[in-house]
């Protein structure tokens, strides 16, 4: 987990607010469940989510570059915490982003692979 | 390296910063923690207070062995030990009974198994080697500051750098150990004392005062109380507030639950802090039926908001420990 590197979903559309805090939009998925659904109930076709201070620093260090634990590194560095206070708190939310989609995770290949 | 203070539950020694608490079991009377660098297990420790007759730190010593062996073979390992590796000086923990063992398989760990005189405790504190490297040195400077019942009436708490002295008497009620917010609280009879520490001071100060954030924090916590006055001042060098808050007026309380709420008339004081140097917010509330009871101003005094490496209420950092390099065979 802490070598592999963190990518933002090329699909997925971002921008910077007035605050310099990142807004991501989401656009209302075309699978036949959304669809049925949206016959049904008042489904908005775009979602905007917006990322808190430190999650939007995160958000674009997830640019393939930057393993996870260089993340953790720039956690302890620009915010002071305690080095498992990072760890957890950037692991958590790498995996709340992963459930949505949002990021996928690039793995090192073994040696000799 | 930098070195910190564990403490937990009346069990403390220094580690290196980098190690930090996985994972806690059970209470002051039998438990065990397990401190990791983030990758691999650093250090477990285990206690047990013991009643009656308690066997010698050599019979307990030589049933793990035998334990410890007989699970290898099982899995088929090859386990090597040493027993009575002079790692720590000798008169090193004066009022315990003790013995430094060493045993290499897979991996490889520094133990101290010991029995204290004082408090009864026995307990097996592990060090774990990663890889090939050499830990001995940092296993005896672990092993030889390890302490296990209060000293001069009060007891060390260190968790992620968050590190105090509690008078002995105060028992553990609650932990919370969220990211960005711990919290302690303990009880002794009437009174309480509760330790938080905020992470991210500069973002959650972000547009408002030290004042406002306290009151919209523990905004739950101040429910049973008038509203507090609060008294600019500083505390470890650090610009806080000393708060100070009476128990709220009886018909002010809701009507139900009446029995608890007419039970708490407590008076609460407190003491708040921004630390620059580690950016985090700190709070030391303590509830009493006494108006002046200092008890949160005392144990604010010898908090180590930054200087983690220091043992609260001394200047002297975390001492080396041991002379001796890790040199698995001479006995002790």
């Amino acid at each position: 987990m802490l070598r592999s590197r963190p990518v933002r979903n090329s699909q997925v559309r971002w921008e910077l607010d007035d605050n310099g805090e990142v807004v991501i939009t989401l656009e209302l998925r075309k699978d036949w469940k959304t669809k049925l659904l949206s016959k049904l109930f008042y489904i908005p076709k775009r979602r905007r989510i917006s990322l808190d201070e430190v999650g939007s620093r995160i958000w674009e260090l997830c640019d393939g570059d930057h393993t996870v634990r260089d993340l953790i590194e720039f956690l302890r560095k620009k915010y002071k915490l305690n080095p498992k206070e990072a760890e957890v708190s950037l692991t958590n939310y790498l995996k709340q982003l992963g459930k949505k989609r949002l990021v996928a995770f690039a793995v090192p290949m073994r040696e000799g692979s | 390296m930098k070195w910190t203070w564990f403490g937990w539950q009346g069990l403390s020694f220094p580690v290196p910063e980098e190690w930090n608490l996985g994972k806690i079991t059970g209470d002051a009377r039998s438990g065990s923690v397990r401190l990791d660098d983030g990758e691999v297990v650093r250090v477990e420790a285990e206690w047990r207070e013991l009643e009656g007759r308690v066997p010698g730190v050599t019979t307990l010593v030589d049933r793990y062995v035998e334990k410890l062996t007989k699970r290898a073979s099982k899995s088929g390992a090859r386990i090597e030990v040493k027993r009575r590796v002079q790692l720590i000086p000798e008169g090193s923990l004066p009022d315990k009974d003790w013995e430094v063992f060493v045993w290499r398989g897979e991996a490889r760990a520094y133990n101290l198994a010991w029995r204290c005189r004082t408090c009864g405790r026995i307990g097996l504190l592990r060090v774990f080697a990663k890889g090939s490297e050499d830990i001995g040195r940092y296993a005896g400077r672990i092993f030889s500051n390890l302490e296990d019942h209060p000293t001069e009436g009060r007891r060390l708490w260190g968790i992620y750098g968050m590190v105090l002295m509690v008078p002995e008497g105060f028992k553990l009620e609650e932990h919370s150990l969220r990211t960005g917010h711990i919290r302690l609280a303990f009880k002794e009879g009437g009174r309480t004392l509760t330790v938080d520490r905020v992470s991210l001071a500069d973002i959650m100060l972000r547009g408002r005062t030290l004042k406002d954030w306290f009151l919209d924090f523990f905004d739950k916590s101040l429910r049973d109380f008038e509203r507090p006055s609060f008294e600019g001042t500083s505390f470890l060098g650090h610009p806080g507030l000393r708060v100070f808050a009476p128990p709220k007026k009886l018909w002010k309380r809701p009507f139900f639950p009446t029995f608890d709420r007419v039970r708490r008339s407590l008076f609460l004081r407190g003491c708040i802090w921004r630390c620059d140097d580690t950016n985090t917010l700190w709070a030391v509330m303590a509830t009493s039926k006494e108006r002046d009871d200092l008890l949160a101003e005392e144990v604010t005094k010898d908090v180590s908001c930054h200087k983690s490496s220091h043992k609260p209420g001394s200047d002297a950092q975390v001492p080396s420990g041991s002379q001796f390099p890790g040199q698995m065979g001479a006995g002790r």
